[in-house]
This record gives structure tokens, C-alpha cells and sequence, in this order.
């Protein structure tokens, strides 16, 4: 295994050990994966993100997004990033819930329709640089201070190399706090989350496998407008991907109560 | 003159008791801001809501009504399951038509059929703060129960 970037991880390390020793709340609006909680019922979202990849080669890429739930447990999105469309669809199957923490597991399906090949990489990108599909189970755990999610499932690269292998394992860990503000007193209030992703692959065919990690800072404004900051790098990494640094930036925006309900 | 006004007064304060005057839930699943305003606006939008008061720190909702007349505990439940969580209580503050509470007695109020669930007789002051204590404030064989 390659380790990289020993420094950066020391520094993760300790960014973590303060945090955890502080009076925080638990948040789960990630920003590099989706938790398993759904978005409120007949809501819907618009995002709109530029991210710049970097590595052996630059990429820039602009990607937007609409997202929108037909009920408590089910929701959809539609997207564009770099040079393919994607639609995903995430159905919460079960929820237990106490004051202030839940359990909440999810079941999703992906599919990313590019207009390229990236059939010379051995990984399998997700980031609109080829045809993907992905499916998978999500369970979050929001806990008072802590708020975990969990992903893993199949991904398919639709066309590759015999050598590469085309079929693998993606998983994630993600992990948030609420760093601002320390009592919740209006909507208004400007909030800042931290978050700490971690994004995984390991193909069954073939040898290539990746760890990376996606600090990320959000602000969220007016209880309903979010700006996403994330840089995405990563700690091990046996791969031949070209683009693996990755710094970005989102804004969404949700419009509570968006559709009419169908009685 | 005094003896149409004195029956008059009677019928109109006779009406005007038995009725939910506010409700108050703590929902459950949340610690976010986003999440707790996602309740809010999905309590908001009910038609028989005029009004809500939010405390986001304790996940607290207090709902005053358009008329005391139609207020609907299931439409309410389904707003904040809707927006992605649950009900870890709920209160109504009501004015009771009897001065006591009976274990397993009936009591009407805006149109449903409550059971009081408490041990031996309590006294009510009215407006009496109530909590409905069914789990997931879902109905037993269509009633709610009700304690102190």
C-alpha cells in the first residue's frame, strides 16, 4: 500500500482531536455523499457546483443539479457534471428516531451517462469522465455531538479494458459537526458545519484501489441556502487516475414545500 | 330582556369549552437548523394553523389555530413525519367541559373521542395542559389517550 500525504493526515488527525473535545452537534447535510435521511417531503433543490481537479492532468469541471422528493422516503436528482448527465434515486426504507439522534437506512440507485471513455484508467471515475453504474446502501447514525453515515455498494464502469476490470466496490464514511452557532436562537442564523469524508474503491477485477479523504466547510444561510467548500485528496492511493485532488465549490438552494400535496 | 340574555350566555360559553386552544410537540430526529425549519414550514403550510412558535435548541413547535373548531392531531403528525421526523411528544391545551378526569372516562373535544389514562381521579383547571400519550401519537383502536 502507498501512503501519501503523511503530513496532511497528521494534520487531519489533530483537527479532529480538537473537535472532538468540543461541545458540538452532530450534522449530516453532507457535501462529498448523500446521508440516508431524505429531504423533506415534495421538496426540491437546486445546486450549482465548479470543481478543479488536479493530479497528472487538470480537469475543470461544472456541474449542476436539481433534486426533488416525491414523498418522506423517496427522492431523485437529476445532473450534469463535467461531460455526462446523471440521475440517482434513494429510497429510505428505516428510520427510528429519538430526541436529538436517529437510525436511518437507505437504499440508492446511480447512473452516470458520459459522453467519454476513460477506459485506460483502472479505477472507475465518478466524476462524469465515463458511464457508471452505482448502487448501494447508506445508514446514518445521528447522535447528539456525532453524526456518522456509511455507504458501500457495486459500482460498473460500462466500458473498459479487459485488464482493468470493470466492476468494484465503492464506499464512504462521512462524519459532521456543527461548529456555529453554539445555541440555535432563529432561522436566520448563519450556520458552519465541518465535515470529514472519507471515499473508497476496490475493484474485484484487478488491483486498483483508492482511499481518499474530503474535509469539507459549509455555510448555511437563512436555514435554507447552503455554500460547500471541499478538498478531496487521497491518503492511499493504487490507481492510474489522472485527476485525484479535487477542490471544490457548491451552492444550493431548497424550496421547502415546492410541490402541492396529492390526496 | 335578562332572561333571554342569561340562556344566551350559557349557550355561548358552552361552545366556546371543549376545545384545543394550542398544541405543543417536541419532534425527534433532528440537530440541524435546516431540518428543524423543514418542520416549521411543513407545520406552517396547514390550513387550520395560524400560527408557530419554534424553539430550535429543545426541537419545540407551540401551534395556535385559525378556529378552535378544526384542529387535526393527523394532519399534524403527518406534517412533521413529512418533513423527515417524528413526534416525541405532544400537549394540547384545552378547555375541558368536566371539573374532573376519570381513568378510561370519555371526553369530547373538536370532534374526537379522548380517553383519560391516569391512576384515580385527578381535578382539572381549566385551560388544562394535556399530553397525548399513544405511541408515535397514533391512535389505540381509534382513540387517543390522554395524561397530565
Amino acid at each position: 500500500m502507498k501512503l501519501v500525504n503523511k503530513s496532511r493526515l497528521h494534520i487531519l488527525a489533530f483537527v479532529l482531536f480538537i473537535l472532538s473535545s468540543m461541545h458540538v452537534k452532530a450534522q449530516e447535510l453532507y457535501v462529498s455523499s448523500e446521508p440516508a435521511s431524505i429531504m423533506p417531503a415534495r421538496s426540491f433543490l437546486i445546486q450549482q457546483g465548479y470543481s478543479k481537479m488536479t493530479g497528472k492532468e487538470h480537469l475543470d469541471n461544472i456541474n449542476t443539479k436539481i433534486e426533488f422528493s416525491f414523498s418522506k422516503k423517496w427522492m431523485a436528482h437529476l445532473g450534469t457534471n463535467y461531460n455526462s448527465w446523471e440521475w440517482y434515486t434513494q429510497y429510505r426504507f428505516y428510520s427510528k428516531d429519538a430526541l436529538y439522534e436517529h437510525l436511518r437506512m437507505a437504499f440508492f440507485l446511480k447512473s452516470i451517462n458520459s459522453a467519454e471513455t476513460a477506459i485506460y484508467t483502472n479505477a472507475i471515475l465518478l466524476d462524469g469522465q465515463e458511464s457508471v453504474f452505482h448502487s448501494g446502501i447508506i445508514v446514518t447514525k445521528l447522535k447528539h455531538k456525532w453524526a456518522g453515515s456509511l455507504s458501500v455498494g457495486p459500482i460498473i464502469k460500462r466500458e473498459s479494458l479487459a485488464e482493468n476490470g470493470a466492476v468494484g466496490m465503492q464506499y464512504s464514511f462521512s462524519n459532521g459537526i456543527l461548529l456555529y452557532p453554539k445555541m440555535y436562537r432563529s432561522y436566520g442564523q448563519t450556520n458552519v458545519n465541518l465535515y470529514l469524508e472519507f471515499i473508497g474503491q476496490r475493484l474485484f477485477s484487478g488491483k486498483a484501489n483508492y482511499l481518499d479523504v474530503a474535509p469539507a466547510i459549509q455555510f448555511i444561510f437563512n436555514s435554507q441556502a447552503k455554500v460547500n467548500l471541499s478538498y478531496r485528496f487521497p491518503l492511499v492511493n493504487n490507481t492510474n487516475r489522472t485527476t485525484y485532488n479535487v477542490a471544490a465549490i457548491s451552492l444550493d438552494y431548497l424550496f421547502f414545500n415546492a410541490f402541492p400535496k396529492l390526496k | 330582556m335578562r332572561y333571554l340574555i342569561i340562556p344566551i350566555f350559557f349557550f355561548l360559553s358552552a361552545s366556546a369549552t371543549a376545545q384545543v386552544q394550542s398544541v405543543e410537540l417536541v419532534a425527534s430526529g433532528l440537530t440541524c437548523s435546516m431540518c428543524s425549519k423543514a418542520i416549521f414550514k411543513s407545520l406552517s403550510r396547514l390550513d387550520f394553523v395560524s400560527e408557530v412558535k419554534v424553539d430550535i435548541e429543545k426541537s419545540s413547535y407551540i401551534l395556535t389555530f385559525k378556529s378552535r373548531d378544526r384542529v387535526s392531531i393527523e394532519e399534524i403528525r403527518e406534517a412533521v413525519y413529512d418533513a423527515g421526523f417524528a413526534i416525541e411528544t405532544m400537549q394540547m391545551t384545552a378547555n375541558f367541559p368536566n371539573t374532573k378526569a376519570v381513568n378510561e372516562e370519555l371526553v369530547s373535544l373538536n370532534g374526537y373521542q379522548f380517553k383519560w389514562k391516569l391512576a384515580g381521579v385527578k381535578n382539572i383547571a381549566n385551560p388544562q395542559k394535556v399530553s397525548i400519550v399513544n405511541k408515535e401519537i397514533q391512535p389505540t383502536a381509534g382513540v387517543y389517550y390522554l395524561n397530565f
